[in-house]
C-alpha cells in the first residue's frame, strides 16, 4: 500500500498521470509501481502470499521506468495478482531487480476503481529535486 | 503554432521544420481554442514529420491528444517506402462500433425498460477482469485471430450477412497469429464475448431523426425504430500486441535512420520485419475485435428475445454495419490521377468509403458506406454515409466520437454531488454500470459535443448525416 503524500495525480483529458515522489531512486521506482496497485484497488489492505524475482531493462532510466511499470500491471491484468511490497535489490540506468510479493486479485475482496489498461511513454520523465526525485508517466485507462 | 484557415471547416498547419508535409485539421473557428488548448496540434505537426507521409498529416474534429498520434488522427504511408507506427492504431486495436436495427418500436418497450438493463447487464459480461462465455484453448484461438467474424458465424453466433455488413468482412487476411507473443495469446482465452471498461457500452436506442430518406431506407433504418448499438475492442490481447510492439520498436529505433520526436511515434519500416510482425499482429487483434463484437450483439439479441418472451421474427434483429476506428489498412487511393498502395492510419478516426467503391457491401454500394458516430453516454449518436469527397481529402475517412474535453479527475470532481444516475433517468435514460468512477468519468460534459463534430464533418463533405440515435438503456462496463 502507499501513502496518499507519495504521489498526486495530474490532469490529462483522456487517460491518468501521475507524478511520484521519493528521496532515493529505488524508492522512486517502488513507490511508482504502488501507485500504479492504489490507482486500480485504492487504499487495499493487501497480504501478500508469493513472490516474483523480476530483472528489468531499459535502454535509459525513463524506459527502464516504463518497462518496470509494464511488468507490475502485466502481474495485475495477464496474472490477476496486485503487488503489495516491493524490495529492490539492484538499480542502475540502465536495469533493475526486485523482489515483487504479491496478492491474488479476488473481486469479492478488491474492489476496482480504475482499469489501467497500459503504461506509455507518454509524458515519461524521471527528475532530480531539492527533496530527492520525482517521475510522471501516464497511464491508458 | 501557426494556423490557416483554408475554409470554414478545414485549418492547415503549414509546413515547416522536420516537416514532410502540411497538416489539415478539419474543425470550426469555435471549436479551435478547444484543440489548441492540448498538444494535439503539435502531435499533428509531429506525424507530419515521419517517412513517407502521403498527403498531409490529418485530424478529424474530435481531436484530442493521445500517444505519439493525436486521437482523431489519418495519416496514410505510401506501402514500398513508408513506415507503420502503433501509436498511429492505438492500444485497443479495432476499437469499433457496431449497429444493429429491430423492428421494434418504443412502446414495445417502454413498459419493460429496468427489466431489459438488468438482463442486459446480466447476460454481457462488462468491467473490468470480467471473462466471456466463450471458452477457448490456443488452437481454437488461433482460428478466431485468423478468421475474426467467420469464426463467430460459423460457430452459430451471427449470420453470413452480419459478415458481409462488417467493415473488411470482419477479417484482415495478413492475421498471423505465430506473430503474437504467448502474453497476448494468454490473454485473449478467456476475454472473447466481454464488453471491456472504461468508455465501452451496449445502448439499446431510438431512431430519433432521419436527416437523409433514401439513404436510410437502404440502411434500413426509420424513425422510432429500436436499435442496438455497441462500442467495444480487442480487450487485452489488443493492448498486449500494442504493448509488446512499441517495447520491440523502441529498442531500435536508432536503427531507422531517421529521429521520431516523440518516443511514442515509435515505428518501423512497412517493408522490414518489424513492420511485417506488427500488421501481421496488428490484423489478429483486429480480427479478434470483430469476433468479439459479433459474439456480443449475438448475446445481446439473446437477451432481447429472452426478456421480451419474443420470436426472433418479431424483433426483426438485423446487423446495420460495423465499423473500425483504431487500425491501420493497406489500401489503394488515387493520387494525382495515379493509383497508389498506401498504409492508412486511423487512430480515433472511421473509414468513410463512397458510393460505388468496391469495398462498400453490395446492399449500399450506391449510396456510400455507412460510418457510425457514438457520441457520449447522455446525449446521442449519428448514422452517417461516406462521401466522394471523402475519398478526395482524407482517404476516404473521418470522425469517429465526441472526444473528451476533460480530464477523468475534472469529470470527476465536476460531478461531485450530482447523481449521473439521477440526470440520466429525468432524460429518459436507464443506465446499469461496473466500476465506481465509471458514471462520473464518463459524464456527458466531459466530452465534446458530438452534434457539433457531426456537423463539421458533414459541413466539410467528408460524410454525411443520415440518422440520429437516441440511447434508451445503457449498459457501461
Amino acid at each position: 500500500m502507499i501513502a496518499k503524500t507519495e504521489y498526486e495525480l495530474l490532469d490529462h483529458t483522456a487517460d491518468c498521470g501521475v507524478r511520484v515522489f521519493s528521496r532515493t531512486l529505488e524508492g522512486l521506482f517502488e513507490n511508482a509501481a504502488l501507485t500504479l496497485v492504489d490507482l486500480i484497488v485504492p487504499s487495499a489492505a493487501l497480504s501478500p502470499n508469493q513472490e516474483h524475482r523480476l530483472a528489468i531493462s531499459g535502454m535509459d532510466t525513463e524506459d527502464l521506468l516504463v518497462n518496470w511499470l509494464r511488468e507490475i500491471l502485466y502481474l495485475f491484468s495477464g496474472m490477476e495478482e496486485l503487488a503489495a511490497s516491493i524490495s529492490i535489490e539492484k538499480l542502475d540506468d540502465r536495469s533493475l531487480i526486485a523482489i515483487v510479493r504479491t496478492e491474488n486479485f479476488s473481486p469479492q475482496k478488491h474492489e476496482i476503481d480504475q482499469d489501467i489498461k497500459a503504461v506509455t511513454y507518454h509524458q515519461s520523465k524521471i527528475n532530480r529535486t531539492s527533496e530527492g526525485w520525482e517521475c510522471t508517466v501516464i497511464f491508458d485507462v | 503554432m501557426h494556423i490557416n484557415q483554408i475554409n470554414p471547416y478545414c485549418f492547415e498547419i503549414p509546413k515547416s521544420g522536420d516537416m514532410r508535409v502540411n497538416g489539415l485539421v478539419f474543425t470550426s473557428k469555435e471549436m479551435l481554442p478547444d484543440i489548441a488548448s492540448d498538444q494535439s496540434l503539435q502531435q499533428v505537426a509531429n506525424v507530419a514529420s515521419l517517412p513517407g507521409i502521403v498527403s498531409s498529416a490529418m485530424a478529424m474534429p474530435d481531436i484530442h491528444w493521445g500517444y505519439g498520434f493525436p486521437i482523431g488522427g489519418v495519416a496514410a504511408f505510401d506501402w514500398k517506402d513508408g513506415v507503420i507506427s502503433p501509436g498511429g492504431v492505438g492500444y485497443d486495436i479495432n476499437c469499433g462500433v457496431r449497429l444493429a436495427a429491430t423492428s421494434l418500436e418504443m412502446n414495445d418497450i417502454r413498459p419493460h425498460l429496468d427489466r431489459l438493463a438488468d438482463a442486459m447487464f446480466r447476460g454481457i459480461p462488462s468491467g473490468v477482469g470480467k471473462t466471456g462465455f466463450v471458452k477457448l484453448n490456443r488452437k481454437e484461438e488461433k482460428k478466431v485471430l485468423r478468421q475474426g467474424s467467420q469464426w463467430a458465424a460459423s460457430q452459430g453466433m451471427g449470420e453470413d450477412s452480419d459478415v458481409e455488413h462488417t467493415e473488411n468482412r470482419g477479417r484482415l487476411p495478413e492475421a498471423d497469429p505465430s506473430a503474437l507473443s504467448d502474453r497476448a495469446l494468454d490473454r485473449g482465452l478467456k476475454q472473447l464475448g466481454t464488453l471491456g471498461s472504461g468508455n465501452h457500452f451496449l445502448e439499446i436506442g431510438l431512431v430519433e431523426e432521419v436527416y437523409d430518406d433514401e439513404i436510410a431506407h437502404v440502411f434500413g433504418l426509420q424513425k422510432g425504430q429500436v436499435t442496438v448499438l455497441l462500442h467495444s475492442g480487442s480487450r487485452g490481447l489488443g493492448y498486449q500486441v500494442c504493448d509488446d510492439s512499441l517495447a520491440r520498436m523502441t529498442k531500435r529505433v536508432a536503427k531507422l535512420g531517421f529521429s521520431i520526436p516523440d518516443r511514442q511515434l515509435a515505428c518501423s519500416w512497412i517493408n522490414s520485419p518489424d513492420g511485417e510482425q506488427y500488421y501481421a499482429a496488428m490484423a489478429c487483434a483486429a480480427n479478434y475485435a470483430w469476433a468479439n463484437r459479433q459474439i456480443l450483439m449475438h448475446q445481446a439479441k439473446n437477451v432481447l428475445l429472452d426478456a421480451l418472451s419474443i420470436s426472433p421474427r418479431d424483433l426483426g434483429m438485423r446487423l446495420v454495419y460495423d465499423v473500425c476506428h483504431n487500425i491501420a489498412k493497406k489500401e489503394t487511393h488515387i493520387l494525382d490521377g495515379k493509383k497508389r498502395t498506401l498504409c492508412v492510419h486511423r487512430k480515433g478516426a472511421t473509414r468513410a468509403f463512397a458510393p460505388g467503391h468496391p469495398e462498400v457491401c453490395r446492399t449500399y454500394r450506391n449510396v456510400g458506406q455507412p460510418v457510425l458516430v457514438p457520441g457520449d453516454m447522455g446525449t446521442c449518436s449519428y448514422v452517417l454515409a461516406g462521401t466522394a469527397q471523402a475519398m478526395e481529402e482524407t482517404f476516404g475517412s473521418t470522425c469517429h466520437g465526441a472526444g473528451r474535453v476533460m480530464s477523468r479527475s475534472k469529470a470527476k470532481k465536476a460531478a461531485k454531488g450530482r447523481s449521473i444516475q439521477r440526470e440520466l433517468a429525468d432524460k429518459g435514460i436507464v443506465v446499469r454500470w461496473t466500476g465506481r468512477s465509471t458514471l462520473a468519468e464518463e459524464a456527458p460534459e466531459a466530452y465534446k459535443d458530438v452534434t457539433r463534430v457531426v456537423d463539421i464533418v458533414h459541413g466539410a463533405g467528408i460524410s454525411k448525416k443520415v440518422a440520429k440515435l437516441k440511447p434508451i438503456v445503457v449498459v457501461k462496463g
